[in-house]
């Protein structure tokens, strides 16, 4: 038996353990994929990302760094002041599921800066996106309220 | 070693879906609701619910919630009378339609089949109704304790191998109050991941340092224990004062007994923890005569510190009970706010519980409380089998009354109960958030009081909605296909000391 400082505890926040149950990433980047695919059958498919890079940025800091509280009942509350991001694995940081998330936003950057030139694109509104979602995720960021927006 | 039902990615990514769609209609609906419809809250007041922690009730319970809270009229024996209600409208209220129809009655805990009237119990049970009334109109610690209640206490112990028992009127509230007279700040809880919620109230409300281990994993337990135990209690690094590994019988969820309870009672001599053992859907309806799931494992029930249950499932009563040695009993007595200030058990349902009790002894009744327990097993092994020949995915053991069937895609979950309740079957559909998202099923409860011709008639009813919902999910692939363990070879287990 391997020997371990912390040990491994069995998730039960039921609001957020489905992520490590089965096609749950897959589900994800299926979304994605096919929001890029419904995207470029209308515009060039390399400025398509830049789109999909901006709308999976919204609609995911919307949900995961906005949003708080959990809609499981039978907890009474405990993650009312959480968002979602910050209820994840029992708030254990550096996680695999932290790790995928904080991946995909890098991901898609990428592909929306290399998809098309850099004079057709956002760029800059790009960087911001990229870079306030993934200081977000941070482990400096836990619980962080900054000027107070979002603490109730 | 049971490993949790596990869909196929297909089957998945459809649940997602549909749960994606729910989700985003939900949040549509929110949001028009907020910008068209002003907010009718007070002026200055807080909301009463934060709107996140509603939505699952508004906008996915609602759209379903027919299926839930059937009105019924008649005791819920093999079959039951159900009140129809009005179609959905919304989150308005149903409404009765005058109209009622008999169905055949999987939904309810009625193991051995007491739900019914009696031919020994029914009568007792109303002479003790003459002579000492409905209510007991105290709590036990002040007028409220009858012969009845003292009677119900010495069967108790008497029927589970232990010294003493208390029993109370709520089998929720057993285990909400009990837990935090056991255990409370410096004390340590080692929980199975599956427990009920009576559990987890319980252990959150006694104030102990919780730690949940994987479900039946006893490799995970014993690292649990050991780290704990070296590490101690957070910060200070003090020894626990206490440590109490609770578990369940059947876990009604997953149909699954708690085959290994043998290596857990060997786990907690050698660390020197307490064992606390919840039998409410165990007692009466596994073992050879009826005694749990202790008896099931073959375990000592003095091994067992505290062994919990309940009255409704088995006994067709209600209230909980907690059995162990003398010192714990007078214990609970003197602290537990459930004996002393909650009104004591009804005296009719006291005496429904001790004449079941003295049936399944075979104190009376020539013998008809073994044969419920024989007949319950036959049952559960028959129609589990013929389930798992017509492809569904059942989960849970053989010699279990409970079998849950995967449904996997919500939206499946409504259809399925709407469908069999019309063509005459009453089932119980569980859904997110008592079980994962995508692990949506449906819950059938063998009884007793089933005879063939009713289980035959269940089977083909189910078979035919199966066919209709695309539910004949068990993996054909024989090596992927999980062991189904059999009472013959957990039998050979239990006796090689597994």
């Amino acid at each position: 038996m391997a020997v371990s400082r912390t040990v491994s505890e069995a998730r039960v926040n039921k609001n957020t353990n489905w992520l490590n149950a089965e096609g749950a990433w897959l589900w994800y980047l299926g979304l994605i994929a096919l929001t890029w695919l419904a995207l470029s059958s209308f515009m060039d498919a390399g400025l398509a990302w830049t789109y999909v890079h901006l709308f999976h940025g919204a609609v995911t800091f919307y949900l995961m760094h906005w949003t708080k509280g959990s809609p499981i009942a039978e907890d009474q509350g405990v993650w009312d002041s959480h968002t979602f991001w910050e209820q994840l694995d029992d708030e254990e940081q550096g996680t695999r599921n932290r790790k995928f998330f904080a991946v995909v936003p890098l991901v898609l950057f990428l592909l929306a800066t290399h998809g098309s030139d850099f004079r057709q694109q956002p760029l800059l509104l790009n960087l911001v996106v990229v870079v306030v979602l993934l200081v977000a995720k941070t482990p400096a960021m836990h619980g962080v309220r900054l000027f107070g927006i979002n603490k109730y | 070693m049971g490993s949790p039902p596990r869909p196929s990615y297909v089957i998945a990514i459809s649940a997602y879906i549909s749960w994606t769609v729910w989700f985003l209609f939900g949040h549509i609906r929110d949001f028009i609701r907020d910008v068209f419809w002003a907010s009718k809250a007070r002026k200055d007041y807080a909301p009463i619910r934060q709107s996140y922690e509603d939505f699952y009730t508004r906008r996915v319970f609602y759209r379903l919630h027919d299926c839930f809270n059937r009105p019924i009229a008649s005791a819920p024996s093999a079959w039951v009378d159900v009140l129809h209600r009005t179609p959905v409208n919304e989150d308005k209220p149903l409404e009765l339609t005058g109209d009622q129809s008999k169905v055949l009655n999987l939904s309810s805990y009625n193991y051995l089949g007491f739900a019914a009237s009696d031919e020994y119990c029914t009568p007792r049970v109303l002479d003790t109704l003459d002579r000492l009334g409905w209510g007991a109109c105290c709590s036990r610690s002040e007028a409220g304790t009858t012969d009845k209640h003292v009677e119900l206490e010495e069967t108790v112990a008497e029927f589970l191998g232990v010294e003493a028992a208390i029993t109370f009127p709520m089998g929720f509230a057993t285990n909400a109050f009990n837990i935090p007279v056991i255990v409370g700040k410096g004390c340590l809880i080692i929980s199975d991941s599956l427990n009920h919620a009576s559990i987890v109230n319980g252990s959150r409300g006694s104030g102990a340092k919780i730690k949940v281990f994987k479900h039946d994993n006893m490799t995970h337990l014993e690292q649990i224990l050991r780290t704990s135990i070296a590490e101690g209690q957070p910060r200070t690094r003090r020894p626990w004062k206490k440590i109490l590994i609770i578990v369940e019988g059947i876990y009604s969820m997953e149909g699954e007994i708690c085959s290994n309870l043998k290596t857990i009672v060997a786990l907690k001599k050698k660390y020197k923890a307490y064992l606390f053992l919840d039998e409410a859907h165990s007692i009466g309806a596994i073992g050879e005569t009826g005694r749990g799931a202790t008896e099931h494992a073959g375990v000592n029930p003095r091994d067992v510190d505290v062994m919990m249950g309940t009255f409704t499932k088995s006994f067709g009563s209600c209230g909980g009970y907690i059995g162990g040695s003398k010192q714990l009993i007078k214990c609970i007595r003197n602290h537990c706010p459930a004996h002393l200030h909650a009104t004591s058990m009804s005296p009719p349902a006291a005496e429904q519980v001790i004449s079941a009790l003295r049936l399944i002894m075979n104190k009376a009744g020539n013998g008809r409380g073994p044969q419920k327990i024989r007949t319950l097993r036959d049952n559960s092994n028959y129609v589990r089998k013929r389930l798992i020949d017509l492809g569904l995915e059942v989960l849970g053991d053989f010699d279990s009354p409970v079998m849950p069937v995967m449904i996997y895609n919500p939206g499946k979950l409504a259809l399925f109960s709407r469908l069999c309740f019309r063509d005459g079957v009453a089932v119980v559909m569980v859904g997110f958030p008592a079980t994962t998202l995508v692990n949506s099923r449906t819950r059938l409860c063998i009884s007793a009081a089933h005879t063939k011709e009713d289980l035959d008639y269940a089977l083909e009813v189910i078979e035919d909605v199966a066919d209709q919902l695309v539910m004949r999910y068990r993996p054909k692939d024989h090596k992927k296909e999980r062991k189904v363990r059999s009472a013959a070879s957990h039998m050979m287990k239990a006796k090689a000391g597994g």
